[in-house]
């Protein structure tokens, strides 16, 4: 029955059909007992009898079967109520009983099959929903936590609030940066910026405190009114800020900010 | 007067869901070879054992145990199509 140390397919899905010897049967139920992998391709041929199991056509019970096995039932409902101690003494038939042995257990594997297959498909169900609503409720948590977000760093005491302007005149163009270093929260508004070619864009950059290179915060191109904003773009964690600046760069963005400096703003202290 | 739910004595979702696979169940066994549906049915419905059926259909013990294995295959494979 093994093939090499496990059992072969063919030798499984006979054993689930209850189709191999006691002598087989014996040997492969020893086997699955130790063998994990044995152990689940047993498990899918049993999943396999459910379906077959579902196949089979339901028939019409005859006319008048219902009512003769409810007054059965009536019957002996009654009789038992009046002799309720006396135990029915059944004669013992060996052929009856090897036909019964023989068909009981596979009406109640079929039986069981079926009830097995139903339940899997509702567990499949519920899974799949669990499943989207999980996802629906992280997505939610995250949208929830990127708000609070933009509260915390615009509410905070400890937010730098810059007002960037042109450094040259006329001073049309401004932006203004609210910027939290603890939590890299940023958030930008540009107004009056002019409108760039189709291969540049805006980019804004936060002067680190400590006097190591500008670190990009965000591309960003202004709308028709000249409006644009860069709202929570990614940035380290815990990094004050000197300065904020904007540069025009080409439309994928730069590492290194490109002269000249088109906006520029201090930061006060943490504070301020 | 109060809304009252009544709860239904049948889970229509799942008793629908149930329909459809006896269905496709249905529908695939009827898709395989006749050789192998004739031996699982003998093997499931009418209970008979591999040597008893190699015995009956004159088919070599192997292809019994094959034909059975690839019947089974496919309605698994057809079901999760």
């Amino acid at each position: 029955l093994t093939n090499g140390t496990h059992i072969s397919g063919e030798d499984l899905a006979l054993h689930a059909l209850q189709a191999l010897t006691a002598e087989e049967s014996a040997a492969v139920q020893a086997h699955v007992a130790e063998c994990e992998v044995c152990r689940a391709e047993l498990a899918a041929a049993m999943g396999d009898l459910a379906l077959v199991a579902l196949s089979a056509k339901s028939q019409p019970l005859p006319k008048g079967a219902r009512d003769r096995f409810l007054t059965r039932v009536a019957k002996d409902a009654k009789q038992a109520e009046t002799h309720p101690k006396l135990a029915k003494i059944i004669p013992f038939n060996p052929a009856a009983v090897g036909k019964v042995s023989v068909w009981a257990p596979r009406v109640a594997v079929a039986a069981l099959l079926i009830i097995a297959a139903g339940l899997s498909w509702e567990v499949m169900h519920l899974d799949m929903r669990l499943r989207q609503e999980a996802a629906t409720l992280r997505r939610m948590a995250e949208e929830n936590a990127k708000a609070q977000a933009v509260v915390d760093a615009l509410t905070a005491p400890a937010a730098q609030r810059v007002l960037l302007t042109s450094v040259k005149t006329p001073p049309s163009p401004s932006g203004r940066a609210v910027y939290l270093p603890s939590t890299g929260a940023l958030v930008f508004q540009g107004n009056n910026l002019a409108s760039l070619p189709a291969d540049k864009t805006y980019e804004l950059w936060v002067i680190p405190a400590n006097g190591s290179a500008p670190i990009p915060a965000g591309l960003f191109r202004p709308d028709t009114a000249g409006n644009a904003s860069v709202v929570m773009p990614e940035l380290p964690r815990g990094v004050p800020a000197k300065a904020f600046g904007v540069t025009v760069e080409k439309a994928s963005g730069s590492d290194t900010p490109t002269a000249p400096i088109l906006l520029a703003g201090a930061a006060p202290a943490a504070g301020e | 007067v109060e809304d009252v739910v009544l709860p239904a004595s049948t889970d229509l979702s799942a008793e629908t869901e149930r329909n459809l696979m006896i269905e496709k169940v249905r529908a695939v066994m009827k898709e395989l070879p006749p050789e192998q549906q004739r031996l699982v049915e003998l093997a499931f419905f009418e209970g008979m054992s591999h040597t008893e059926i190699a015995a009956m259909t004159g088919d070599a013990l192997g292809t019994v145990k094959t034909r059975i294995r690839s019947a089974l295959m496919s309605l698994r494979k057809g079901v999760q199509a």
